[in-house]
């Protein structure tokens, strides 16, 4: 049994940052991750979400990166690596797997950083071998040195599908067309609002810089309508979207020889520990969808249970590392330690202005109702099951809006990802076929394991 | 004033769905009143197995010989697949007691007319090759079957409600308008609703709608908690269960979670159900650490194999258990008060039988309800059908 005053879940940049400040107040701290250790773990991680956008931001001043793991080490943080935390029975604890052993976690206060996960949204041709996500494809290449293919097109929306560029170019790699779905126009008109970002400017820019250097055509507006291929991919289809994200049929398609295409849009917070832990959620279209409700410290539904970073919602890794920090503090001062007024105000300065950025970010890459709409009825949401959208827009026409009864008649959302992968989707197509808006009615319901786990694993659970 | 139905049905679960079809079939009008969604109670929440190998000899056996004879066309009367299917079913013996305890309940159970007959152990692992536990015999009904018990509540629902029942969801049944020894009317969250009838079909929750009535039922949440592991290919469908799980059942032990092993395979999704526990824990429908942990533990030792698969979810439901086993038509309380409570672990198996059978009681207005002699003729006819077919049990 594993335990500290302050248990964080996630060893990304909320939750170093929060393992950090909370250490310095004086409480022990216990840094939970799913991934392998050690030493740049921090940049290492695999795919989900987060800790790779994370990992990609950083890239620049990696070493400030480094530093941080540095500092969380030598402040006396415990980091205990491939540590899955599949469920909570009890309010201080938590049930972990670590290396195949069943065990728990206990604490007093728990800070959530799970990051996120990438948001994908089905298109005719999205199961073929050679379709992943930015984040796998960034993966491949900072953790094996692979580059995914010898012809590849990025698409989707987001700033996320920039840095990946560069790192793919950095790694040698020949992008024959970038795609952002998105169109800067409306960018302009939020220019002062970017005034002071000054930082977060300059690394946009460098990208930018990349890519052209590279020669590559970046064209906005501009969405993935179909994947083509036999056994693999072969070709991949773009044509002009609106401003809803409806395909514009008038303007001709593009097609594109490639054998990998890397598309996304955007974040999902990931937020089953939260629930796990009994924090109440709230639709945050914005930021990315459901997230934990909470206050500006950081403090959940649950008194002891705070949250950080992507999982508070999609803001960037600068928003994740200043909400880690005033995390740490609020959990700090939960357990009764001194906490400057001063350093409490500077963090939740600090969380405001990169907020601040990150809400632009996300507004300018809004989620578009137009990229489900799209989905062809032929075309699989859920690819554990093997579901249609066709097959769920008439089960939503016949029995409703709710997503729980559409997974039961369906099964959408019962294979081995535990809709992970569809459930945004899902809930989109129930909102446009019940004509409400996504969030105004409940997710799919959470049901432990959070991850996978074998039944000779749990059957080592004590009673 | 909401509306004016005939007869209006408390808990939009598989059982009150049923009877909701069966009585819009008979053209009554019915409105269906749920305090939250369609199926979401325990109908969403169990195994959806249709046996006759776990039911006690009497009632629970006779309800289930007539509910079973009408799954393999319910799909058809529906219009809708509630993915019916046979594969049959085993409780395993793994201790002296319990093959004591089985020969006994096989030997009832044949007496009644089910078709179940005792095999030896290797009998048993011949029919599912995954057990390698201790097996002393076991108890093989090659009629045992399932359903998607979503399904199954769904089609009931839409069923009805294409026979013209109102479905009416997020509406909760507050208090029973009773005067002149006969129920009035139900008033609800969204207004009253006048009635000839009322049933209650509140699964866990019936005593707080039969107190509405000044009837006291005696219908407590059991808590079973179930693990469901991921999709493989080419694992034997045939279900085994542990008479350890039927002894706790039968004998409504209140020690412990009473878990107990219990395999069922779901061919349509390649995914393996492992059960149950069987607690008194109020309305508490958490999993716990030692359910998961027990679950785990059983399947193990009775099947090795499956220790290497992945566990994808885990849940818990409340059967609406009665030490009686179910109520069905008229009871106690006043004129046009009906019950459909009481089902324990059985309800999707009996949701057939128990819709049609009060949908009868209601029709009749009441008269001559008398649930065993209903069973017995059905049991009769039902002989006489299989006579005609040249069949034998
Ligand atoms: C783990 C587990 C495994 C099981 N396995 C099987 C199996 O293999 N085979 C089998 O046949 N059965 C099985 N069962 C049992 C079966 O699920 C139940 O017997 C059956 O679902 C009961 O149906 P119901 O309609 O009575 O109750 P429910 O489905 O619970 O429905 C009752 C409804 O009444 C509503 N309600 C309550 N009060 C009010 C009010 N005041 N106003 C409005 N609405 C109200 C509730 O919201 C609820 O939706 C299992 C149960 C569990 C928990």
């Amino acid at each position: 049994m594993l335990a500290a005053d302050v248990v964080v879940i996630g060893a990304g940049p909320a939750g170093l940052s929060a393992a950090l400040a909370a250490r310095r107040s004086g409480a022990s701290v216990l840094v939970l991750d799913e991934y392998p250790e050690p030493g740049g773990q921090f940049y290492k991680q695999l795919s989900s979400g987060f800790q790779v956008s994370a990992r990609s931001r950083l890239d620049p001043d990696y070493t400030k990166g480094d530093a941080l793991v540095g500092a969380v080490r030598a402040a006396g943080v415990e980091l205990s690596h491939e540590t899955l935390v599949w469920a909570s029975f009890d309010a201080n604890e938590l049930a972990i797997v670590r290396r195949a052993e069943s065990g728990t976690a206990r604490a007093k206060c728990i800070v959530v950083a799970t990051g996120a996960y990438e948001r994908t949204i089905p298109f005719k041709g999205w199961d073929i071998p050679g379709v992943m996500t930015p984040g796998a494809a960034q993966t491949l290449v900072k953790h094996q040195r692979v580059v995914a293919g010898s012809r590849i097109v990025l698409a989707g929306s987001g700033p996320f599908l920039l840095p990946v560029a560069k790192s793919l170019l950095g790694a040698g790699a020949n992008i024959v067309a970038i795609a952002e779905a998105t169109r800067p126009e409306s960018w302009a008109s939020h220019a002062f609002r970017m005034w002071g970002h000054w930082d977060r400017l300059r690394e946009a820019w460098s990208y930018r810089r990349a890519i052209a250097a590279a020669g590559i055509g970046l064209r906005f507006g501009e969405r993935v309508v179909e994947a083509r291929g036999r056994d693999a991919l072969e070709r991949v289809v773009l044509q002009a979207c609106d401003a809803h994200g409806d395909i514009r049929t008038d303007a001709p398609a593009r097609e594109i020889e490639a054998d990998t295409l890397c598309v996304a849009y955007g974040f999902v917070p990931s937020v089953q520990v939260a629930r796990a832990l009994g924090c109440e959620l709230t639709y945050d279209a914005l930021r990315g969808g459901w997230i934990p409700r909470h206050d500006v410290l950081m403090q959940t539904s649950r008194e002891h249970v705070f949250v950080a970073g992507e999982a508070a919602g999609i803001g960037g890794a600068y928003a994740a590392m200043a909400e880690g920090t005033l995390a740490g503090l609020s959990a700090a001062r939960k357990l009764g330690l001194a906490v400057r007024a001063s350093e409490l105000d500077a963090a939740a300065r600090e969380r405001v202005h990169r907020r601040r950025f990150g809400d632009l970010v996300n507004e300018l890459f809004a989620v578009k109702p137009g990229y489900y709409r799209a989905i062809e009825d032929a075309t699989l949401v859920c690819r554990c099951e093997e579901i249609s959208a066709g097959t769920l827009r008439a089960a939503i026409a016949a029995w409703g809006w709710d997503v729980n009864c559409i997974k039961g008649v369906t099964r959408c959302g019962m294979g081995y990802c535990q809709g992970r992968i569809c459930g945004s989707t899902v809930e989109h197509l129930a909102a446009q076929v019940a004509g409400h808006a996504p969030g105004d009615r409940d997710g799919f319901n959470m049901r432990p394991p959070i991850k996978p786990v074998t039944v000779s694993t749990l059957a080592q659970l004590d009673s | 004033m909401l509306m004016a139905v005939d007869v209006a049905i408390v808990g939009g679960g598989v059982i009150g769905c049923s009877v909701a079809h069966y009585l819009s079939a008979t053209g009554a009008r019915v409105a269906v009143v749920e305090r939250t969604q369609i199926g979401r109670g325990a109908s969403a929440a169990n195994s959806g197995v249709i046996s006759l190998a776990t039911k006690k000899p009497g009632l629970a056996l006779d309800l289930a010989l007539v509910s079973q004879q009408m799954f393999p066309t319910l799909s058809a009367e529906l219009g809708y697949d509630v993915e019916y299917l046979v594969d049959g079913g085993m409780i395993i013996a793994q201790s002296e007691t319990q093959a004591r305890f089985l020969d006994e309940l096989v030997a009832a159970q044949r007496s009644d007319g089910a078709g179940i007959a005792m095999i030896d152990a290797a009998q048993a692992i011949a029919l599912n090759p995954l057990l390698a536990g201790r097996v002393l015999s076991a108890s093989h009904c090659p009629t045992d079957a399932q359903a998607n018990p979503f399904r199954v509540t769904q089609g009931f629902a839409r069923s009805a409600e294409k026979l013209g029942a109102a479905i009416l969801h997020d509406t909760a049944v507050e208090a029973i308008d009773v005067s002149g020894g006969r129920v009035r009317s139900v008033h609800t969250s969204r207004g009253e609703i006048r009635t000839r009838w009322i049933v209650n079909a509140a699964g866990a929750h019936a005593n707080e709608v039969g107190k509405m009535v000044g009837v006291e039922h005696d219908v407590v949440p059991r808590r079973g908690q179930l693990v469901i592991l991921e999709a493989t290919d080419d694992l034997p469908n045939i279900r085994v269960s542990s008479a350890g799980a039927l002894l706790a059942k039968h004998q409504g032990s209140t020690q412990s979670i009473n878990a107990a092993f219990a395999y069922t395979r779901k061919p349509l999704s390649g995914t393996v159900m492992l059960g149950g526990t069987n607690e008194f824990a109020g309305f508490d429908t958490a999993t716990t650490k030692t359910g998961i942990g027990e679950i785990c533990r059983l399947a193990v030792s009775a099947m090795p194999y499956l220790g290497q698969l992945h566990a994808l979810r885990s849940w818990a439901g409340l059967r609406p258990y009665s030490p009686q086993g179910p109520q069905l038509g008229l009871t106690q309380g006043p004129a046009g008060y009906a019950v459909a409570i009481g089902h324990g672990g059985d309800g999707v198996a009996l949701a057939p039988v128990t819709g049609r059978y009060v949908a009868e009681v209601i029709a009749a207005d009441g008269k001559d309800a008398d649930l065993k002699q209903y069973l017995a003729r059905e049991k009769a006819r039902l002989a006489a059908n299989a006579g005609q077919r040249g069949v034998t049990a």
